[in-house]
């Protein structure tokens, strides 16, 4: 794997990582710099150089407490949700797969809008004792315990077979589907405001203490992702060959489901449901760089970082002092993105 | 829950032909029962007050939540959901008239309801006065009781007076804010043309989302610089979101100076749900919070015939 022939797919890569990365820089750089309340970018120099005892004017609360949290949940979730697409898709060995199919986006949506529904009467004990967090780890539990039930039912003496899985995660989400309609169809007025505005999806809930759970977990999450890029070019021959090569590939699957819901169940529990970062980023790295996972692993992350935190910069500016719900927003440019993907012959066979 | 319901309007449908009609509805029978005023099917819990109020809380047979604080219509069926799509549930109740503010219903519900033979009156949603006094006539008019209807609706427009003029006597015109309680994020916020924008207003508060209609997600940065001074949300929405502490903990909301005095303001839902016969009580009881100096002046001389303690309910 080394020598002339490889220098130039080498240099590609680093190249596209190299440009990604200042992309990345420049987006963070400008989410942080402009928001509903115009700030003059050297004053918000000041203020972060200034450090959090910089005083508690509106525009520092702004700046540390409102812009840096956000930008940061939103690079991390970003991130994660692109490496959680990239593994999935090489897992099922199929290129639309993306955590939702394994039943993260509908369990997370199950737990929250139980919550919301049932919070006052069944789920009041809970919601007592839980208080801020009843919703986040509500919806981490759903998102957790649905992709436990997908890769359960999928087993068959030891083994599970991606197939299998798939199409139980099908069924499990049509069921959390349904259990969500018939939850929606008891909600009172106030309950259906509330929980079509969380199902929407949306950043604008990201504090301190949202960016101190999810950033450690999708961090490291994200380099083990990284670790597994051997393991999972293998995969992309099949399971049998992976095997022969020495991987130990139902300890594999295991891993990869357990990091994709880990992932998805955070980003999902502090933003709602994301579509399509998680489907469009790990196209885009395999389109610049092809399929070979330590190259496209890192670049898919970068990516996703970056197309999270400019839609985000765009959902929150654009119709100020309101917002646009993030998840919209990203399905509006991701769709036709991935609709152009699709078309222009460029297309690359995703985990082929 | 739903299956109970569904099984019960079932066996309404059932039953219907050979049971007496009180005792399918499930509604209590009391001894002044009029049998011949219209069998109605409620979709406004503003529209059921003003029944209730007028003594017509028995003709009741189906309405939605929204009215749990009616003792009346304990046991009377509830539809779910905000937009009625089964013209079927409707029909079981067995209704004459089919009474709404607004369209609740699909349009084809609708249609099937009305060729069923049932009467399907609407009587609007404007949030004015006038069309709320409008509204106490129609009702009265449908259960032919104009005079107790025109004496509501005179007494409707009378607390509407009080509660104004104890509020023109505000030192202040303090900012506050209505937020969505229940999913706890993100944040949503009442804008123009609201309900709760305008009891806001009418408490004498300046509701600070007024850059646009609706209720829509509010960033969190523009929270931060309207800096409400008061945060007004809904009481039932708090238990599932972990109370008060989730709507005031939110990024933008923390730093407001109402979050730093806990001024976070609840009402139950009755109050915010539309301009009707709560209306009054929801002023007073809103304004109480907003300007201090009205509640003192209360303890120290009577009021307007005002008392803290809310008047008991029209009847």
């Amino acid at each position: 794997m080394s020598g002339g022939a490889m220098a130039s797919p080498r240099r590609t890569a680093a190249l596209a990582l190299g440009v990604a990365t200042g992309a990345l820089a420049a987006i963070a750089l400008a989410s942080v710099a402009i928001g509903a309340v115009v700030i003059a970018p050297s004053r918000v120099l000041e203020i972060i150089l200034a450090g959090l005892d910089g005083g508690q004017d509106a525009h520092t609360l702004i700046v540390w407490n409102v812009r840096l949290p956000r930008v940061l949940l939103s690079l991390a979730t970003g991130a994660g949700l692109a490496c959680a697409g990239m593994r999935m898709q090489t897992l099922f060995r199929n290129p639309l797969a993306d955590p939702a199919l394994i039943g993260v986006s509908a369990g997370a949506a199950l737990g929250a809008v139980a919550v919301i529904v049932l919070g006052t009467t069944w789920l009041h004990g809970a919601s007592q004792a839980l208080g801020v967090w009843t919703l986040p780890i509500a919806a981490f539990a759903g998102a957790l315990g649905t992709s436990l039930l997908v890769f359960t039912l999928a087993r068959r003496e030891g083994v599970v077979d991606a197939t299998t899985m798939l199409l139980c995660g099908i069924a499990v989400n049509a069921l959390s589907g349904a259990c969500i309609g018939l939850l929606t169809y008891v909600a009172t007025d106030a309950q259906l405001r509330s929980l079509t505005f969380w199902s929407l999806g949306s950043l604008g809930a990201a504090d301190w203490s949202a960016v101190a759970v999810s950033v450690p977990l999708i961090a490291a999450l994200t380099v083990l992702s990284l670790r597994w890029a051997p393991a999972l070019n293998a995969l992309l021959l099949g399971e049998t060959e992976a095997m022969h090569l020495g991987i130990r590939i139902e300890w594999l699957k295991r891993g990869i489901v357990a990091a994709t819901a880990a992932v998805a169940g955070v980003a999902v529990a502090f933003s709602g449901v994301i579509g399509f970062i998680g489907l469009v980023a790990p196209h885009l790295a395999r389109l610049l760089v092809g399929p070979d996972h330590r190259r496209a692993m890192p670049l898919a992350a970068v990516l996703g970082a970056a197309l999270l935190t400019l839609g985000d910069l765009v959902a929150r500016t654009l119709v100020r002092p309101a917002e646009l719900p993030l998840g919209i927003l990203t399905a509006l440019l991701g769709a036709p993105f991935f609709l152009w993907l699709l078309r222009s012959g460029r297309w690359p066979g995703a985990a082929r | 829950m739903n299956t109970l319901n569904t099984r019960r309007q079932w066996l309404a449908t059932v039953f219907a032909w050979r049971l007496p009609a009180a005792l399918v509805a499930a509604s209590p029978s009391p001894a002044h029962a009029d049998d011949t005023l219209p069998r109605l099917v409620v979709l406004d819990s503003t529209l059921v007050e003003i029944i209730v109020a007028l003594g017509g809380a028995n003709r009741i047979v189906g309405t939605v939540s929204g009215v749990e604080h009616l003792p009346e219509l304990a046991h009377t069926p509830k539809l779910p959901g905000f937009r009625q799509s089964s013209a079927e549930s409707i029909l079981a109740l067995t209704p004459d008239v089919l009474l709404m503010g607004s369209d609740r219903a699909l349009p084809q519900t609708l249609q099937q309801v009305a060729a069923a033979g049932v009467q399907v009156v609407r009587l609007g949603d404007e949030a004015s006065e006038a069309a709320a006094e409008q509204r106490i006539r129609a009702v009265a008019h449908l259960l032919r009781r104009p005079a107790r209807g025109e004496a509501l609706a005179r007494r409707f427009r009378q607390e509407m007076a009080q509660a104004r003029a104890w509020v023109a006597r505000a030192k202040s015109q303090p900012k506050a804010i209505f937020i969505l309680a229940g999913g706890g994020r993100p944040t949503v916020a009442g804008g123009r043309g609201t309900n709760t924008a305008a009891l806001l207003e009418m408490a004498g508060a300046r509701n600070v989302a007024n850059d646009f209609d609706g209720y829509r997600i509010l960033s969190q940065e523009a929270l931060l610089m309207a800096a409400p001074e008061f945060i007004l949300t809904n009481e039932d929405g708090l238990a599932p979101s972990g109370g008060a502490p989730a709507v005031l903990s939110a990024p933008g909301a923390a730093a407001t100076p109402a979050a730093r005095a806990g001024r976070l303001i609840t009402l139950p839902g009755r109050y915010l749900q539309g301009l009707g016969l709560s209306t009054p009580e929801g002023i007073r009881l809103l304004a109480g919070r907003l300007h201090p100096e009205l509640e003192s002046e209360l303890k120290s001389g009577p009021g307007p015939g005002l008392g803290p303690e809310p008047e008991p309910e029209l009847k």
